[in-house]
C-alpha cells in the first residue's frame, strides 16, 4: 500500500441552483482510493453519486459550486490553474458513463475517437496513435479490431459501444478509472461480460477504480470497498465482504432487502422501503433517512449522525446501528 | 392450467415491421401462448427479443402481421374498431415510463377517471379517489396534481390505478418497474402482486429481470429473437432450466454475495444477431454452447418435456 492514497476527497460539497433554491447534491463526502483498489459507491437516483464522480473528474455544470478538497496524487486540484487541472484530469482520470451512445461522437469513426486523446494528451503521431488504438480495441475484447476501427457508433451494439468507451477511457493509461453505472443500460448477459472486462483491466493495470451503481449485486463481486450514499452523504462504508456480512446502517439493510433475489422463495412479498427519498432542498433536521427508517427514534429526527468508525474498517452514520452488540 | 378457463390464447403470432430497402424486422416469429383466468405469466428476454412487440400485438396496438389472438374465445382480429374499443375495457396495459404514459396537462385524478368517460362526473371522481387509495396514492394530496409533480413511483401507481378503473380481467405490464429505483421498485412489485391476487387479475408481465418475475409470476416464458425458448412454472424454470439460453440468462445475473467472483463461466459469447436477418434453424445456435449441425438446419419445435414445461431445443440440458 502506498503511504498516500492516489485520490483523497475531503469534505466535498457540491451545490446546484434549482428552482431559485440551492440544492446540496453532495454534502460533505470524504473518501480515499488507493492504486489497485476498487471503491464502489451505491445508492438510489438523486443520492449524489454521479455528481461526486463529475466533481472528481472536473465535469460539473458551470452553475455548480464546489467546496472541500480533492487531492490527486498528492496534488490539490483546487490549487491548480484551470488549464493545468484539465490536463492532469484528462490524462490521469478515465471515465465511463452509463449511456455509451451519448458518450461517443456519432459522426466520427470509433477508432479515431480512441486515437484522439493519444494524439492530444500524449502527443503521439497519427500512425502511432492508430496502432495504439488497435491494441486498445483488442484489449477491451473487440474481435477484428482493424475492421471495427472504421465503424461508426450506430453500427455497433450497446455492449460493443461500451467497450469502445472503456477503450477511450483507458487510452492514456490513467491511474484512476471512474465507471458511473457502466452496465445499467445493457442487457444482463452483456453486463456480465463488461463487468468481467472491467475487473480484468483493473487488475492487469493496477488501476484505482471508482464503480458507481444502484445495484448491490453488481458491486458485490467487483469492489474491495463499498460506500453507500443517501441524500448526498455517505451513510456507511466498509470492505465489501464486511459490509455484506454485517450491515450496520438500516438504509443499507433496507436497500439489500428490497432487491428481488433469485434465491428468495418465489412469489413472496418483497421488503419494500416505505416513503420516498427526501427532497434535497428541504432535508430533515436529523438523519435524512429517519422519516423512512423503522428504527428511528426522537434523537434521529433532531441530531445528524456523523460517519464514525465502528471497528473492522467499518464506518456508519447512524445513532442506532444494527449489530451494535457485536461491537461492544 | 389445472382446469381453469383460458382467458387469452395467442396462436402462431407473427409481428414484422418494414425496415426500408425491402427488408423486414422479424420481431415476433410464430409464438403460441395461453393465459388462464387469474394467472400471472412472466415474459422475459433481452432487448430486441420481441417481448414488447408481442405484448403490443396482444393489445392490438397495432394489430399483428398474422396469427390469432383470442380473448375469452373472441378473435380480436375479427372485431371492428368499435367492438374492439368496448372490449378493451377488459384488457389494459401499463408501460415502462409512467410519466410519459400520463397526460402532462391533465391532473392525475382526471387521467385516472378518463377510462370511465360517459359516466356521471361525481361518480367518476368518487371511483377515481377510491382507486387512488387502493393503490397507495392519497387522493387528498394527489388528485389535483400534474404528473411532473409526482415521483416515478407515484406516476406508476397512478398508471396502475387508471388501468384498474374499468375492472379488467387482464393486465399487460411492459417493464413496469424497470425505470424505478430499487426501494420504489419493491413497493410497485408488491402493489402489483396485491392487486393481481385480490382482483383475480390475469397478468402478462414483461421484464428483462428474472428476479422480478420470480416474485410476481406463476409461470415464465423465455423469449429469444422473436421465438419462445422455454415455458415453465416459475419454480421449475429457476431450479432446473432445460434450454441453454435460459440457463445462460440465469447465470449472468450478478449475485448479492461478495464471496462469489462475477460470473465469467457459461457466459454467452457475442451478442444477439440482428432481427433483420435472424439465423436459420434455431435462432439461438450462433451463441449456444451446445449447438450442433442439426441446429442450423432444422428449427426446433416446442415440445412438452414435463407437465406444463415446454422447450424448443434439439439438445436440451438434462432435467
Amino acid at each position: 500500500m502506498d503511504a498516500q492514497p492516489l485520490l483523497v476527497v475531503d469534505k466535498l460539497c457540491v451545490e446546484l441552483p434549482h428552482d431559485g433554491r440551492s440544492v446540496r447534491a453532495v454534502n460533505g463526502v470524504s473518501l480515499a482510493v488507493e492504486r489497485g483498489r476498487t471503491l464502489a459507491i451505491v445508492g438510489e437516483s438523486g443520492c449524489g453519486k454521479s455528481m461526486l464522480c463529475r466533481a472528481i473528474k472536473g465535469l460539473l455544470p458551470g452553475r455548480a459550486r464546489l467546496a472541500g478538497r480533492i487531492v490527486f496524487g498528492g496534488q490539490d486540484l483546487g490549487a491548480l490553474a484551470p488549464r493545468e487541472r484539465r490536463t492532469l484530469l484528462g490524462r490521469q482520470v478515465g471515465i465511463v458513463l452509463q449511456d455509451p451512445l451519448s458518450s461517443l461522437n456519432p459522426v466520427m469513426k470509433v477508432g479515431w475517437q480512441i486515437a484522439e486523446p493519444l494524439q492530444q494528451q500524449l502527443g503521439l503521431s497519427r500512425a502511432a496513435a492508430k496502432a495504439r488504438a488497435l491494441e486498445l480495441l483488442t484489449a477491451v475484447g473487440i474481435a477484428q479490431a482493424a475492421a471495427r476501427f472504421d465503424s461508426y457508433p450506430h453500427q455497433l451494439s450497446g455492449g460493443m459501444r461500451q467497450r469502445i468507451v472503456i477503450a477511450i477511457a483507458l487510452a492514456c493509461e490513467p491511474p484512476l478509472l471512474i465507471a458511473d453505472e457502466p452496465t445499467t443500460a445493457l442487457d444482463v448477459t452483456v453486463q456480465a461480460e463488461i463487468l468481467g472486462l472491467l475487473a480484468r483491466l483493473q487488475r492487469e493495470r493496477n488501476m484505482a477504480m471508482i464503480l458507481v451503481s444502484h445495484n448491490l449485486g453488481v458491486v458485490a463481486g467487483l469492489a474491495h470497498e463499498t460506500a453507500v450514499m443517501y441524500a448526498g452523504r455517505i451513510v456507511e462504508q466498509a470492505p465489501t465482504a464486511e459490509l455484506f456480512r454485517r450491515m450496520r446502517m438500516p438504509y443499507t439493510q433496507a436497500l439489500f432487502d428490497a432487491n428481488p433475489r433469485l434465491d428468495d422463495p418465489a412469489r413472496e412479498m418483497l421488503k419494500a422501503i416505505g416513503g420516498q427519498p427526501p427532497d434535497l432542498a428541504a432535508l430533515p433536521a436529523g438523519c435524512s433517512f429517519a422519516p423512512r427508517c423503522p428504527r428511528a427514534e426522537a434523537r434521529c429526527r433532531q441530531e445528524l449522525p456523523l460517519l464514525r468508525d465502528e471497528g473492522s474498517e467499518h464506518r456508519c452514520a447512524c445513532w442506532f446501528p444494527l449489530h451494535r452488540e457485536a461491537v461492544a | 392450467m389445472s382446469g381453469t378457463a383460458t382467458l387469452l390464447r395467442v396462436e402462431d403470432l407473427v409481428v414484422e415491421f418494414p425496415a426500408g430497402n425491402g427488408q423486414r424486422v422479424h420481431a415476433v416469429s410464430g409464438v403460441n401462448l395461453e393465459l388462464a383466468m387469474g394467472e400471472a405469466l412472466g415474459l422475459v428476454g433481452e432487448s430486441g427479443c420481441g417481448k414488447s412487440s408481442l405484448a403490443r400485438a396482444v393489445m392490438q396496438l397495432p394489430r399483428p402481421t398474422s396469427g390469432r389472438v383470442t380473448f375469452e374465445g373472441l378473435d380480436l382480429a375479427a372485431l371492428g374498431g368499435g367492438s374492439l374499443r368496448r372490449l378493451r375495457h377488459r384488457f389494459q396495459m401499463i408501460f415502462q415510463n409512467p410519466a410519459s404514459s400520463l397526460n402532462p396537462l391533465r391532473s392525475v385524478g382526471k387521467s385516472i377517471e378518463a377510462p370511465l368517460a360517459g359516466r356521471e362526473r361525481s361518480e367518476r371522481e368518487r371511483l377515481a379517489r377510491e382507486m387512488m387509495t387502493a393503490v397507495g396514492l392519497d387522493p387528498q394530496q394527489y388528485y389535483g396534481r400534474r404528473p411532473f409533480q409526482l415521483s416515478g413511483g407515484q406516476c406508476q401507481r397512478a398508471s396502475i390505478a387508471r388501468a384498474l378503473m374499468t375492472e379488467p380481467q387482464l393486465l399487460v405490464c411492459d417493464e413496469p418497474v424497470s425505470s424505478l429505483d430499487v426501494s420504489i421498485q419493491a413497493q410497485i412489485i408488491n402493489l402489483l402482486r396485491e392487486v393481481q391476487r385480490t382482483r383475480g387479475l390475469a397478468m402478462l408481465f414483461i421484464s428483462h429481470d428474472l428476479a422480478v418475475v420470480r416474485h410476481l409470476c406463476d409461470r415464465v416464458a423465455v423469449m429469444y429473437l422473436g421465438r419462445l425458448c422455454e415455458v415453465a412454472p416459475v419454480d421449475v424454470l429457476f431450479a432446473a432450466p432445460r434450454h441453454p439460453y435460459t440457463r445462460a440468462l440465469l447465470e449472468a445475473i450478478p449475485r448479492l454475495d461478495p464471496g462469489l467472483p462475477i460470473a465469467t463461466s457459461g457466459m454467452l459469447p457475442g451478442e444477439p444477431p440482428s432481427a433483420l436477418h435472424p439465423p436459420g434453424g434455431c435462432r439461438f445456435r450462433t451463441r449456444c454452447p451446445r449447438a450442433q449441425g442439426e441446429c442450423s438446419t432444422t428449427q426446433p419445435s416446442m415440445r412438452e418435456v414435463a407437465p406444463g414445461h415446454r422447450i424448443a431445443c434439439h439438445f436440451p440440458l438434462p432435467g
